[in-house]
Parts: structure tokens; sequence; C-alpha cells
């Protein structure tokens, strides 16, 4: 990974919307790292429970690369969407590659080696899947679903973002929810 | 399932989740009359709703993950007892845990076997920043020696990316435990204060702050059987703090470091940046409040611990109550504190009334300026404290000193006869009164010759034995901060002696010089040098008018115009520049004539022509400034006389004018005289590194001259002796980087190395490699014009040149044959974008007026650029 050249955020967000799979990789430290910082401040705080609020902490990550942004794009909204589809393609590829790598059985340096053995909360690639699954039936939904879980924006923001009303994508957002729980565990079950 | 379907479930599953579920079912009876099976669909999803966790997808995946990771470097990757760490460290046992990490007790194996402490810091993948301040920290650690403080032998970190400090390993109790357990008495634990004191005064010496100083780091061994503090953890709390991007003082000091209760103020309040030596000192004086009374001055119940908010609300608000009146009120508690410390609680609050409360208020003080200024001066007033001498932070008054006149001598006050006590209490009352009336003058004489001498001590002795080590920036800052504040504390006193004026005046053009003058390794405070040359300026200006033929005087103003003149330059305020220089022509001129013989006035005038040249170059008067080259090296090759060291000066300042020339001719076309000029510089500057290699300053410009030698022979298309010659610029400066990562000018030129390197290969076809040296020219100004290191203007310029570089490096593989057509489009994109953001950089400068003139064009080139790529991508899209 040091190998590689760094460029900036933009041009790393640039080049991988025009198909260059690399620059994702290249962009994934530092996301990585900036969500990292920020967390760790939150910790700094001496919060008593540590607990990290999760909008709070993705908007904040977003803030600071946004002062990285110098790029082509049209206005905040934009950027965080395709941050959202960026985030996506991150947490899924990294727990591919978590997964590949216990079937290794080879040393990597991963996130985490003690999760290995916890469920994480959401299976990262099934949730792909079933996004995928989800986006030939209505494209809109599943980019809202993008939008609020990986891109953590609110209902607004996202309405706000997709030029609908927070009625429609509260409903549609409720829908897809369903949807996808039960593509997930059906998935599982086979 | 179809798009349609899924519309149409969808459609009545969201107006079947808005009803209350009896609803629904009557809901469904007419939605679906028609359609049984989407009934069927409907109902299971509803049904399913139940078993959809009420937190599925409602929290971010991101903040998923970072819990996640947070959990597990909390549980800092399970290290076990016995296990190997590092393959030369054997884990012994766990000394404790605490925000920053754990701290091991371990046996090294190699390359030397000994007990050592193990500090393992928080951290994770991808921190290369705390990695990288770790390593820079270690250098600067590893100059310490000394007995109070435990040595930093290593650091280092792990292949998993675990960053560590090898430390020495004490086996010692807390100060406050230790002197409470062995119910050490006032004057002990006093004693054991000031050689606590005497190690953080070793530490500031060498530039070293603590940042978290209390008494869980500074332990207490017995050697011999006496006890001996040793702090630990020094400089540490820097090297594990987080950088906020993009300002390099935060850094180092935006975030909250410290322990709560032993922070000082400037430390609680998150606009502070610069935290200095004094946050030591404050932190000191919460160590000796705790050591006297056994609490803490802002504890507000005996162990009961406030809330972080309130807490530093106090430490910013609120004055700390005396060390006296601790001791009252509980009495249970006070008690037992008197009896830890072999008193009486009343006999307690005696000897802690007074000089201690005093001295514990003083090292306390909110405004660090009216602090101790060093642990050394609190460790001074203790001792006067133990030897019943006043101390200082106690202002004057006569019954207080006659106390310790009587306190010191008690011993023949005590054998005296009743009779002769009262002739000695006589006498003693008038010598005393003439006594205050002399120490009150002489003190405030003293004082200002004090302050004075340490104002030049740090400028001239302290600052040239450490300005020509690599390295030395953070010290060099510490000294100038540090010589300001004692110049504007006497340039209010001085007022009236001309020699003090003459002394002031010639502080402040070194402090300036310090803080940004573009010559020289500097601090990059441009504009805190223009305030300090200005305040030479005035007071030059006073003296040379108060005594107009006097020629030191004007000599003088003409030196303090040639300093002010270069910072105006880098702050762009060209027109004041002028302005300089043409007043300092008039005056040097004057005397060149004047003193045909005085090498040190036609040196002067030679000076000034050089000046005038260069910034008329920047003007666009290339005739204008060939001609006053030339005065300027025809003057410089001319003179023969005065010392070796002004000699040697002479010859530096001849290289520079053949360097400068060799520019402006090379910006004309001329690149075989350019490059000609160049190499005689380079053979004067080789000549005296290899008589002087110490002087980084010399090293600066022979490397100055490797690299423009490669600009020239790259200009000229020999591509190859150009890549030659940048790899050895390059080396160089690596080299000064890696010793002082802050020099600003050394990180431009690596910038300008690499684009050069880029340029070049991309010239001689190997575009690929060409990309690589690009972007990491275009990271570097990025850094450096963010950062507002050095010259911002001149650092956007580079970075906006580095950026259409890069952008003509992919122009080149887009032109490049039988590429296919995703890669082709691919990279008139990157092309397009690099353009762009060039553009945006020059029109900035442009808007700006910051431009010179041969890169007034620029914008318009690159602009059509930009319009090239759109042409291009057009085509494709229209394919």
């Amino acid at each position: 990974m040091s190998q590689l050249p760094s460029n900036t955020f933009s041009e790393l967000l640039a080049n991988w919307q025009a198909g260059d799979e690399e620059a994702l990789r290249a962009a994934f430290p530092r996301v990585y790292n900036e969500l990292r910082r920020v967390a760790h401040r939150y910790l700094r705080k001496e919060r008593p429970d540590h607990t990290l609020q999760s909008a709070a902490l993705v908007h904040e990550a977003y803030l600071r690369l946004e002062k990285q942004r110098t790029g082509p794009f049209e206005n905040r909204e934009h950027f965080i969407a395709i941050c959202a589809q960026l985030m996506r393609q991150i947490l899924v590829e990294h727990a591919r590659s978590r997964k590949a790598a216990k079937r290794d059985g080879g040393f990597r340096l991963s996130l985490n080696d003690d999760l290995a053995g916890k469920t994480p909360t959401v299976d990262m690639i099934a949730l792909d899947d079933a996004l995928n699954e989800l986006a030939t039936l209505d494209g809109q939904q599943s980019r809202i679903v993008e939008m609020r879980f990986f891109g953590g924006l609110s209902i607004d923001e996202t309405a706000c973002a997709l030029n609908l009303s927070p009625t429609t994508v509260k409903r549609h957002w409720a829908t897809a929810r369903l949807w996808l729980h039960r593509q997930m565990n059906n998935t599982a079950d086979l | 399932m179809t798009p349609e379907r899924w519309e149409q479930i969808r459609d009545v599953l969201e107006k079947a989740l808005e009803l209350v579920p009896d609803e629904r079912s009557a809901f469904l009876d007419d939605a679906c009359s028609s359609d049984p099976s989407l009934r069927k669909e409907v109902e299971v999803l509803l049904a399913a709703s139940a078993d959809v966790p009420s937190g599925f997808l409602q929290s971010s995946a991101m903040a998923e993950m970072i819990s996640a990771e947070l959990e597990s470097v909390n549980s800092a990757a399970a290290l076990k007892e016995g296990q190997e760490f590092a393959q030369r460290f054997h884990l012994i046992r766990k000394l404790g845990e605490g925000g920053m990490g754990q701290v091991w007790l371990a046996e090294q194996t190699f390359p030397v076997r000994r007990q050592v402490a193990l500090k393992m810091i928080r951290a994770g993948m991808f921190d290369e920043a705390v990695v990288e301040r770790f390593q820079s920290e270690r250098q600067s650690l590893a100059i310490m020696e000394h007995p109070a403080i435990a040595k930093v032998f290593d650091a280092g970190t792990t292949p998993q990316g675990q960053p560590y400090f090898v430390m020495e390993y004490v086996p010692g109790l807390p100060i406050t435990e230790y002197c409470d357990q062995k119910k050490l008495t006032i004057r002990d634990r006093l004693e054991l204060f000031i050689e606590t004191c005497d190690g953080v005064q070793h530490a500031h010496q060498k530039a070293i702050i603590h940042r978290d100083l209390k008494p869980a780091n500074i332990l207490v061994v017995e050697v011999d059987g006496k006890p001996v503090p040793r702090i630990i953890d020094f400089g540490l709390a820097k090297a594990a703090t987080y950088p906020i991007a993009g300002d390099a003082r935060k850094t180092q000091f935006g975030n909250l470091v410290g322990t709560p209760g032993y922070m000082s103020p400037e430390q609680a309040d998150v606009n502070v940046l610069d935290i200095d030596t004094r946050s030591d000192v404050y932190s000191l004086g919460v160590v000796l409040y705790v050591l006297l009374s056994g609490r803490e001055p802002f504890e507000s119940k005996r162990g009961q611990k406030q809330q972080l908010d309130e807490l530093l609300r106090r430490l910013r608000e609120d004055e700390p109550p005396r060390l006296s009146t601790r001791i009252s009120g509980d009495h249970h508690f006070s008690n037992a504190i008197a009896e830890a410390r072999g008193a009486e609680p009343g006999q307690l609050s005696r000897m802690l009334r007074g000089d201690l409360d005093w001295i514990t208020m003083k090292a306390l003080e909110k405004d660090r300026s009216r602090r101790y200024s060093a642990p050394s001066d609190l460790a001074a007033d203790i001792r006067r404290y133990l030897n019943h001498e006043p101390v200082l932070a106690r202002p004057a008054s006569a019954t207080y000193r006659s106390g310790k006149f009587v306190k010191r001598h008690k011993f023949a006050l005590a054998v005296a006869s009743v009779f002769a006590l009262m002739v000695i209490a006589g006498a003693v009352a008038i010598v005393r009164e003439a006594q205050i009336a002399r120490m009150q003058e002489a003190r405030a004489e003293r004082r200002f010759n004090d302050v004075r001498s340490l104002a030049n001590s740090l400028l001239f002795d302290v600052y040239d034995s450490i300005q020509d080590l690599p390295g030395s920036t953070p010290a060099r800052r510490i000294v100038a901060d540090r010589a300001l504040h004692y110049l504007d504390t006497l340039s209010q006193e001085s007022a009236g002696s001309p020699d003090l004026e003459r002394e002031l005046a010639t502080a402040y053009e070194r402090v300036g010089d310090v803080q940004g003058n573009p010559f020289f390794a500097n601090l990059g405070d441009t504009a805190g040098a223009i305030q300090s040359y200005r305040k030479a300026l005035r007071i030059r200006l006073e003296l040379a008018g108060g005594h107009p033929s006097a020629f030191s005087d004007q000599a003088a103003l003409v030196a303090i115009y040639m300093d002010l003149g270069p910072a105006l330059e880098n702050n762009l305020d060209l027109a004041a520049a002028m302005d300089a220089y043409r007043k300092a022509y008039a005056i040097a001129t004057t005397w060149a004539v004047d003193r045909k013989d005085d090498p040190q006035a036609q040196e002067t005038l030679a000076g000034v022509c050089f000046s005038l040249a260069i910034l008329l170059a920047d003007q666009g008067d290339v005739a204008g400034s060939l001609n006053y080259y030339r005065k300027s090296a025809a003057i410089r090759e001319a003179i023969r006389g005065g010392s070796q060291t002004f000699r040697d000066q002479v010859q530096t300042r001849l290289a520079g004018v053949y360097g400068y020339m060799a520019g402006d001719l090379s910006l004309q076309g001329d690149l075989a005289s350019a490059i000609a000029l160049q190499s005689r510089a380079h053979a004067i500057l080789a000549a005296q590194v290899a008589a002087d290699p110490q002087n980084s300053q010399l090293r600066e410009f022979l490397l100055q001259s490797e690299y423009w030698t490669a600009k020239y022979s790259e200009q000229k298309g020999d591509y190859r002796q150009a890549i030659s010659k940048y790899r050895e610029a390059f080396a160089g400066y690596q080299k000064l980087s890696t010793a002082d990562p802050r020099d600003a000018l050394a990180m431009r030129y690596l910038g300008l190395c690499e684009m050069g390197v880029g340029n070049s290969l991309s010239s001689l076809g190997n575009v690929d490699q060409g990309i690589e040296h690009g972007r990491q020219a275009v990271e570097i100004f990025a850094a450096l014009a963010s950062a507002g290191r050095g010259s911002t203007s001149v650092s956007v310029l580079a970075l906006a040149h580095s950026q259409s570089a890069l952008a003509n490096d992919f122009k080149r593989l887009a032109a490049r044959p039988a590429a296919p057509e995703s890669e082709v489009i691919a990279n008139w994109r990157t092309a397009r974008y690099w353009f762009q953001q060039s553009l945006n950089q020059l029109q900035t400068l442009k808007q700006r007026n910051l431009l010179a003139p041969y890169d007034l064009s620029e914008p318009d080139r690159v602009a059509r650029e930009v319009a090239n790529c759109d042409t291009n991508l057009k085509r494709f899209a229209r394919n």
C-alpha cells in the first residue's frame, strides 16, 4: 500500500469514479485514518461511557475529508453521496479481505483480530449482495440505504441529496430495511 | 421479481406500515382484492417486520467499524506475561495501564540484557503520523542525561504498527506516596522537590517539555539509602498526541494533553496553542501543593474528584485556595496529613503560612508570565526559604525582611544577653532601613542587567552555538520566543540611554533574523520578523536622527533596511521593499565614495546593489537588474581587505550574486552562460564547505547551487546530466530534512528536486516513473502551502507549477499510441484535473497580484491546456 503514490483525496475519488480500482485501495487508509483520528478525539474527550455518536462521528470525518476537497464535485450532497458509495466499497472490500485472510491462515494486517471471534452486527458482504439485488428492483431505494447506512446521512439530508421529500425517503427507507433483512436472512438459510 | 412488481408491493406495504396493526387487514382486503399473491407478499414482509431488530442498519457502518476497532485497540492486542515482544523483549509483568497505553516491565535480551519499562502507545495501523513523531521525539529524548530523569533508551514500532518506548525501569513509588509512607518532614519533602525541579530544568535546557508532570510520573527510588526522585515519561505526551491536519502548531500543541488536576490553565484552554516550559512550572507547583498540603488545589472535597468540565473551568477561572487554609477544616483529614509530615495540624498550618503559601501561589499563577519563569527559579526560591532568606515570591515588606534577618542570626541572638539583645535590635533596625533602600535600588538595576545579559546571552551565545547544528529548530524557536519576551520588557525600561537603545535594536534584529530572515534557515514567521525589524528600525532612526554624523548609526540604519527589505518581499509587499532598498542605496553610495579604502563600506554597497537587482528582476526590469548584479559582483571581486571571516562572507555573497545572475540569464534563454555562472558559484561554495563542513548554511547554499545546475541542464535538454545533479541535491536536502523536519527551505527544494527528476524522466520517455516523482512534488508543495510555512506565495506558485507538470505527464500518457480507449480517457481526465488545479492556484495568485512578470502568461497557457483536455474528452464522448 505504501508503494502507491499518494494523491489528494479528491483525485482518488475522481479516479475511482472513472473506474480506477487502485484508487479505492489508496483512498482507504486515508479515510480510515481520518475516522480513527476523529474516533480518538472522541475518546480523548473522556466521555464516561466512550460511546461514539455515529452521526456526529461520520459528519466530522466528512468535514475533514471535505477540507481536502478541491475536486470536481458540484455540492456538498454530491460529495457525500460519492463518499457513501466509496465507504460501501471500502467496508465491503475490507470484510472480504478479512474473510480471505482467515481462510488463508496467513498473517495480515487486519483492523482487528479479536473481531474474528465475534459476530459483526451486520454481515457486510451479505448486505452488499442484498443491496445489489435491491438495486435491480429500485435503484433509488438502494441509494437511500447506501446514504443512510454507509454515508451516515439523516433522513432529511438523504432527501436533500436525492431531491426527494423526507416523507418519501422515510417510507422507502422503512420498506428497504424490511426487504433487506428478509433477503439477508433467506440467503443465510440457504 | 420485477421492478414493477416490487413497486406494487412496496406501495401497498408502505401504506400498510403507516396503519396500526388492527387496521391493516381491512386495508389489505381492499388494496389487494384483485391480486391475492400481492397480498401474500405484503403479508410476509409485514410479518417479518417483527423479526427486524430495531437497530438494524440504524447506526452507521463506519461507527460500527470504529467501535469494534477501538474495542480491540483498548484491549491492547492481549499481551501476556512471558510473551516475546518486538523480538528482543521478554514481558515480565504489566506495570500499569492508562489513557496512553500499557506499561510493561520487560527483560531486554538484545543487544544488552537489562530490565526495562516498555511503554506501548495506543495506536493501530495507518497511524504513520504518530510513528513518525515517535522517531523524531526519540532523538531529542536521547539527549537528556540527568540523575532525576529516567533514561529513554529507544523507541520503535513493531511490524504490526505498535509504537513503543523503551525506558529505564524505575522501581519506585510516586513522590507523594513515598513521602507519606516515610512520613517525610516538610524540609525533606522540599529537598526532594528541589531535585525534581533540577531534572525538569535540565530537560528544558534541552528544549524538551514534559507536559504531564504529576506524582505518578515522579517516582522516588532509594540510592544508598537516600531518596532520589526520577521523572518518567518525558516528552511522551507530545509524541503520542494525535495531529490535526493542516495546522502544524496544533499538531504539536492543540490537543488536551495532561492530567486533570495537574495540567496548567493554558493546557486546559484549547485556544492556547503555544504550551511552553512554564506549563511544566505550573504542574510542578501542583505537585508541590500536594506534597505540602495533601490535596490538589482544586480538589473539592477529600478524594472527591469533580466533573472534568467543572475542573477545567475552575482551573481557568478560580484562584486556588492558599496552602495553609487547606490544613484547617476537616479534622480527621488534617490530622492524617499533618502526621504524615511529622507535625501537629496547627504546627503544619503555621509552617505553610507565609513563604510556602507565596511560593506555591506564584508557581500556580494563571498568567504564565507571572509564574516563575523556570523550574530553577522555583527551586531557588524554595532554597531561599530553607535558608531563611527572603523569597522572591513575596512582595517586599520591612517586617518580613527583618523576620528573615532574625531567623538567620538566631544563634547569635540567642547567646547574647538581654542587654546586648536590645542594642543589637536597635542596630538591626537602623542597618535594615538603609539596607532595604539600597537593596531595592540595587535590585531594580540588577534585574535590568540580569534580563539584559540573559537576552544577550540567549541571542548571541546560546543561539549561535546551536544555530549551525541540524535539528535545532525547536530549540531555536524557544530561544527566540524567550529572547523577544525579555526584549519587550527591556525596551520599556531603556528609554534615554543610547547605548542600551543600540543594544536593543541589535537584539531585535537578531530575533527578526531568527523568526523569518529568508536568507537563512529560519522559523518561518515572516510577519513576526517584520514586526521585530520595524521595532529595530524605529530605534535606529531615532539614533541616526539624534547623531547625524555618527557613521556606525548610519551603517546600522542601512543594515536594518537591508533586513527589512527581504522580509517585506517575502511578505509580498514589494513597493515597501523597494522603498527600503532605495533608502539604503542612497546612504550606501555616499559612503562607498567617502570611504574608498573601507572594505566594509564597499561590501555594504555591493549588498544593496544585489538586493535591488533581485527586486528589479522580479518586477521585469531585466536590463536594470543585470546592471546592478554586475556592479555588485565587481565590487565583491575587488574586495581584498578585512578579516578572514569577513572575506569568507564576501565570497559566499559573491557566489550568491553569480547564482542569481545565472537565474536571470536562464530566464532570458542564455542557458550556457547560466550554467557557467552557476559553476563559478558552485566552485566558490564547494571550497568554503570543504573548509567549514559543519556550517549548515554553506551546505544549503552549495545544495542550491547543485539544484540550479540541474535545473539549467534540464532546460537545456541535457536530461541525464540533470537527473544526476537533481539526485545529488535531493540526497543532500533529504539529510537536512531528516535532521530537521521543520526546515521549510529544505522541504521546498526536496519538492523542486522531485519535480525536476520527474520532468527529466518523462522527457526521456519514462513517463510512469516521472509521474511518481511529480506526485511527490505536488504532495510536498501542497503541504508547504497549506501549513503556511516559509514563503506561502512561493509555495503556492511551486504547487501550481508542479501540478501542471504532473498534468503534462498525464497528457503525454494519453497521447501514447495503441493505448486502450478507457485508459486514454482516464489519462485525459486526470490531466484535466491537474491542469484545473494548477489554474486555480495561478488565478488566485494573479488576482492578488502575486505573479512575477515571467509567470504572467502562465494562467492563460494552463487555461488553454484545460480547454484542450475538454476537446479531447468530448471527442471520446461522441465516439
